[in-house]
């Protein structure tokens, strides 16, 4: 018996456990469930304290050749802020937490903020507007209906609500429109849905049955 | 008195970082240099400092599990699962000193894990075709596009539609996918690039300091 | 007019305004015109503190904003002493003006005597718009609600909305659970506020309302903490007394845990799993058994484990209410099992449950699920020969491929595993793959992950493959590791990466030990020819467009779940940051292994051929399955159509 075979036969009875769950909720299942949140626990657990933590704080109290020690310092700040962080374990309104908080914060907006424009609202935008190609009614329809469909379901949204939660009524001829776009979009997003939930199936039961095989 | 000049204080010099960080951030995204190495800093303090945020959050996970183990509370025997479960996988990947590459915790990950979360996922295979019955029960307008949509791309993506015979149904679906689903998408996500812009500005701004919360 | 408080307990502060006839001397409601005894007209409040012309000019929500901000003032001791005398003072001029003019308080015994000296004026503005009833009821405790000839509710009506207005229940009508929890906050004469606010001030709502970290949170993440609030109910259904059994045992948990006994009333019982009605005839189950080792959670309470009935009058709550909530919050049948029953109620035995349970499971649930079980294994067990499988869907698949070729043999490769178990399905026959192709053209990368499960998949699959390929661990590949952050990850890298992740993830060394990083040519995202990004969802997917490809320019190729293939469409080829290429799905990743094989790129390693090909068939089947299960769900609505209008 060697660890794969032993492996297997674990995975099996587990994968049998969640199935279990079709039946209705049982002791299997919720020990399965149990499993996976500690298993997932633990590794995340290791992970940032192997791949984040201690290096963050060998830098500091075991520098490579090289490092200056304004490096050193710097490479302490984040620490510092993190051990007050850690505070929020005994005391869940620690102020002094606030400023690491902050930081992760501030610096990930400003990130986002700076991606949703160069990677997303530039590109986005530029690919909607294609020129139209008269020779190919294929492609003429589908490019009048991107535009009109992104116009259309952009104006789905809340924007240009009024006060009040009326609209204006070319607005909200705008948004009805957008409205069935979005409906043929989660439809295609069900569609293909499907096909990876039962790919997973699938592989399970391929598993299940190689193991009996 | 003495609270409210303290908690003055607090608000201010959040602010006063926040608007730092903010701004050096968001200059190092567009540029290169000094301000793109300051903002590469900060993005790398945003980082051990998640790492300790999301300790706090597991930590506090585990805490509760083993107060209700300690308590003989309900369904404590699935908390000690939880809690020995994480135990055990962290341990192994202490003490054998390699972290996650442990062998040990490669054969958790490997047989524990990944069959755990692929059985879990691919329950969703069974409860998507269940509500596919029963969408119809709401006898909305919508609901029949979206199974239309959702049926003519299950049908497309099959396998067994690369025969040449069933190519008008590709077709279809590829249309369907490249320009009104294409849209639906695209306005959601450019949606979401302007909620990311807007609310990215009011946490830069100040207006938002969820981090004091 | 007169403003003064009155102190109880030292935490609960309110103040009453009213106003003093000059003729009678009865004392009357702040907003009255005339003297409810004698009908002069009452003298006008004088406004000494000018209130801006900008702020609403109604003078209850004066009185509110006045107590809001005077709450404070009664955390200071001196204010409290000063108050208290004062109060003292108040109640002896009260007994005085009582003795003196008993009629006065007969004909407004809603409203207390005048204190002798105002703490503070207040002003009045338009004094038209009378407050409305419950802001009444908080200033003048006494009062009753005036009644408004739109008014909906009657006053037995609102005491049963509000209980907390009408005070203590007569004796011999126990208040109804919640309030019965909280009687000992109203019986220490709060009258006027609901339990649930008692003991408490209005900045102090406000500004709990605004901090969570100090609220007593609880564990059970489906206890929603609405055990405290009063249920609001319209009276638009007839309120009828029904007999309920109190049970101690889980009153008093409840009490610790902070949650409301939840019953489900009739009109929902329709939702529940379906009983039929013989089953409603099944006799009651016998008392659970009170020993407190027989069930996890038991207290040893012994006989006060006894039910106690009770007349609780209740009415069906509307749907959206706090009551329909926290009734579809808790399984009915895990409640009717769980609930110690009385003689009185009739309950479906468990037998009958698991009956009804099974009944209701197979129809049309498990029915569904019994037939995509036995599909799926039959077609994996026979493997039908349904011929070669020529996979569709995957047009990009040879745009991803030459998109690798390109790439110059002296550049290496990013290989991004932001993946989890739940797509290994899919991503691991990607993922084999994609590291095949790349040791197949003996190009060196590296792998990275945002996503914590992603480095044990890429340990997994480049082991598997490395040996088919003379690969070395260190000289030809590396894998760096998790990074968490999402945005902050990605922007740390893009400089540094080795000052970011300084130890891999296999062995835990020094990135700068291996020979792989010693050249010195790898140190940033902008000295990879190419990222591939293995994704399993969106969010990681737009993360790596907009955090590397928009800043570096590097081309990103991306092989997803099929679920993603349309959610990573937009970004396929747009001017700018963007992917260049996008695979997707089982069927993707079998015509990829086709392509290279095509080319004499020996792919057939882990994931052979034949397997995806006997997954694929079995999705033919299962997909063809789903598009049945759709059609049956059109003709099962024509045909309720069709009955319907027979009907």
């Amino acid at each position: 018996m060697n660890e794969t075979f032993i492996g297997s036969i674990v995975a099996g009875l587990l994968t049998l456990m969640v199935f279990s769950y079709l039946i209705g909720a049982n002791p299997l299942w919720r020990i399965a469930q149990s499993l996976l949140v500690g298993v997932s626990v633990g590794y995340v657990t290791l992970l940032l304290l192997t791949q984040v933590i201690a290096p963050q704080v060998a830098k500091v109290v075991a520098p490579a050749t090289g490092v200056s020690n304004s490096q050193q310092l710097l490479a302490a700040v984040p620490l510092a802020l993190g051990l007050l962080l850690l505070l929020r374990i005994v005391f869940p309104g620690a102020w002094p937490s606030q400023l690491g908080l902050n930081v992760v914060v501030v610096v990930g907006s400003a990130l986002a903020l700076g991606g949703a424009l160069a990677g997303t609202i530039v590109p986005q935008t530029l690919d909607t507007m294609r020129p139209l190609h008269f020779d190919n009614p294929y492609t003429l329809v589908g490019d009048i209906v991107l535009v009109l469909g992104v116009i259309a379901a952009l104006s789905y949204f809340a924007f240009g609500m009024r006060p009040n939660g009326n609209r204006a009524a070319p607005l909200t001829a705008l948004s009805t429109t957008g409205r069935w776009v979005l409906v043929v979009t989660f439809g295609a997003i069900l569609g293909s849905l499907a096909t990876t939930f039962y790919a997973a199936l699938i592989e399970r039961l391929q598993f299940l049955i190689g193991l009996v095989i | 008195m003495l609270s409210r000049i303290t908690s003055r204080l607090l608000l201010i010099s959040n602010l006063i970082l926040a608007y730092v960080a903010g701004v050096v951030t968001l200059i190092g995204f567009f540029t290169r240099g000094t301000f793109a190495d300051l903002g590469g800093m900060l993005a790398q303090w945003a980082v051990v400092l998640v790492a300790f945020a999301l300790l706090v959050g597991l930590s506090n996970l585990i805490k509760v599990h083993i107060g209700r183990v300690m308590q003989r509370g309900e369904g404590w025997p699935y908390s000690l699962v939880l809690v020995g479960s994480a135990l055990i996988v962290l341990a192994f990947g202490l003490i054998g000193g390699r972290g996650p590459g442990d062998p040990y915790v490669a054969w958790m990950f490997q047989w524990i894990y990944q069959p755990l979360g692929a059985a879990i996922f691919s329950l969703l295979a069974f409860f998507l075709t269940t509500a596919f019955f029963r969408a119809l029960r709401m006898h909305s307008a919508e609901a029949i596009v979206l199974l239309i949509v959702a049926l003519i791309v299950v049908i497309a993506q099959a396998p067994f539609s690369a025969a040449p015979e069933l190519n008008i149904g590709v077709q279809i679906k590829d249309w369907l996918m490249d320009y009104p689903v294409l849209a639906g998408i695209r306005a959601i996500i450019l949606g979401v690039a302007f909620g990311t812009i807007g609310i990215s500005l009011r946490v830069l701004s100040g207006f938002d300091r969820p981090y004091m919360e | 007019m007169n403003n003064y408080f009155i102190i109880h307990n030292s935490y609960f502060i309110i103040s009453i305004m009213d106003v003093t006839c000059l003729n009678c001397g009865t004392t009357n409601r702040n907003t009255s015109r005339f003297c409810a005894k004698c009908g002069e007209e009452l003298p006008r409040p004088q406004d000494n503190t000018q209130q801006s012309e900008d702020s609403l000019n109604l003078p209850w929500l004066q009185g509110v904003h006045e107590r809001a901000v005077k709450q404070t003032g009664g955390l200071n001791p001196n204010v409290l002493a000063e108050a208290e005398a004062r109060m003292a003072a108040q109640a002896q001029a009260k007994k005085q003006e009582t003795l003196q003019t008993p009629q006065a308080e007969d004909a407004a015994p809603e409203t207390p005597a005048s204190p002798a000296t105002p703490l503070q004026t207040r002003g009045t503005g338009a004094p038209d718009e009378p407050p409305p009833d419950w802001v009444v009821g908080i200033l003048e405790p006494g009062a009753k609600p005036q009644a408004s000839p739109e008014q909906s509710y009657e006053p037995e009506e609102l005491d049963h909305i509000m209980p907390w207005l009408s005070g203590p229940p007569e004796a011999g009508i126990e208040a109804p659970q919640g309030a019965q929890e909280t009687q000992h906050t109203e019986d220490n004469g709060k009258p006027g506020l609901p339990p649930w606010l008692s003991g408490m001030t209005v900045q102090e709502t406000l500004q709990s309302s605004g901090t969570g970290a100090e609220r007593d949170v609880p564990d059970d993440p489906a206890n929603l903490g609405m055990g405290e609030l009063q249920p609001f109910v319209p009276p638009d259904a007839p309120e009828q007394v029904v007999t309920e059994p109190i049970d101690i045992r889980q009153a008093s948990k409840r009490k610790r845990a902070g949650s409301t006994p939840e019953t489900v009333p009739d009109w929902l019982k329709p939702l529940a799993p379906r009983i039929g009605k013989d089953e409603q005839e099944v006799p009651p189950l016998p008392p659970l058994p009170t020993e407190p080792s027989t069930r996890f959670g038991l207290e040893p309470t012994g006989s006060l484990l006894a039910p106690i009935e009770r007349n609780v009058p209740i009415r069906p709550p509307r749907p959206g209410s706090v009551e329909t909530l926290a009734a579809l919050l808790h399984a009915p049948t895990g409640e009717v099992l769980q609930r110690p029953v009385s003689a009185l109620e009739q309950t479906p035995s468990q037998g009958a449950l698991r009956r009804v349970g099974l009944r209701g499971w197979l129809l049309p649930d498990g029915l569904i699920y019994l037939v995509i079980l036995a599909l799926l294994v039959a077609v994996l067990l026979i493997r039908p020969p349904f011929g070669e499988q020529n996979a569709p869907a995957a047009g990009d698949v040879i745009d991803f491929y030459n998109v690798i070729e390109l790439v110059p043999a002296d550049r290496p490769v990013l290989v991004v595993y932001d993946w989890d178990a739940t797509r290994s399905a899919e991503m691991s026959a990607l993922a084999d793959a994609v590291t095949r192709h790349l040791m197949a053209r003996h190009l060196h990368f590296m792998t990275v992950s945002t996503v914590p499960q992603g480095p044990g998949f890429a340990q997994a699959v480049t082991d598997a493959a490395k040996d088919d390929y003379g690969y070395q661990y260190g000289i030809n590949y590396l894998v760096l590791g998790y990074l968490p952050g999402n945005e902050a990850a990605l922007s740390s890298l893009f400089n540094d990466f080795s000052s970011a992740l300084p130890l891999d993830y296999v062995n835990g060394h020094r990135l700068q030990t291996y020979s792989l990083v010693q050249s010195g040519k790898l140190t940033s995202l902008r000295d990879f020819a190419l990222i591939i990004t293995l994704a399993s969802d969106e969010t990681t997917l737009r993360n790596w467009i907009e955090q590397v490809s928009a800043r570096t320019g590097t081309q990103v190729i991306a092989a997803v779940p099929q679920a993603l293939e349309p959610l990573a469409r937009p970004y396929k080829n747009v001017p700018g940051a963007g992917l260049k290429a996008v695979v997707s799905g089982q069927a993707g990743a079998l015509r990829y292994i086709q392509q290279m094989t095509q080319r004499g790129q020996d792919a057939t390693g882990h994931f052979k051929t034949s397997k995806l090909a006997d997954r694929l068939n079995a999705q033919s089947v299962a997909q063809i399955l789903v598009a049945l299960v759709i059609l049956a769900a059109f003709v099962n609505m024509g045909m309720r159509r069709i009955l319907r209008r027979e009907a």
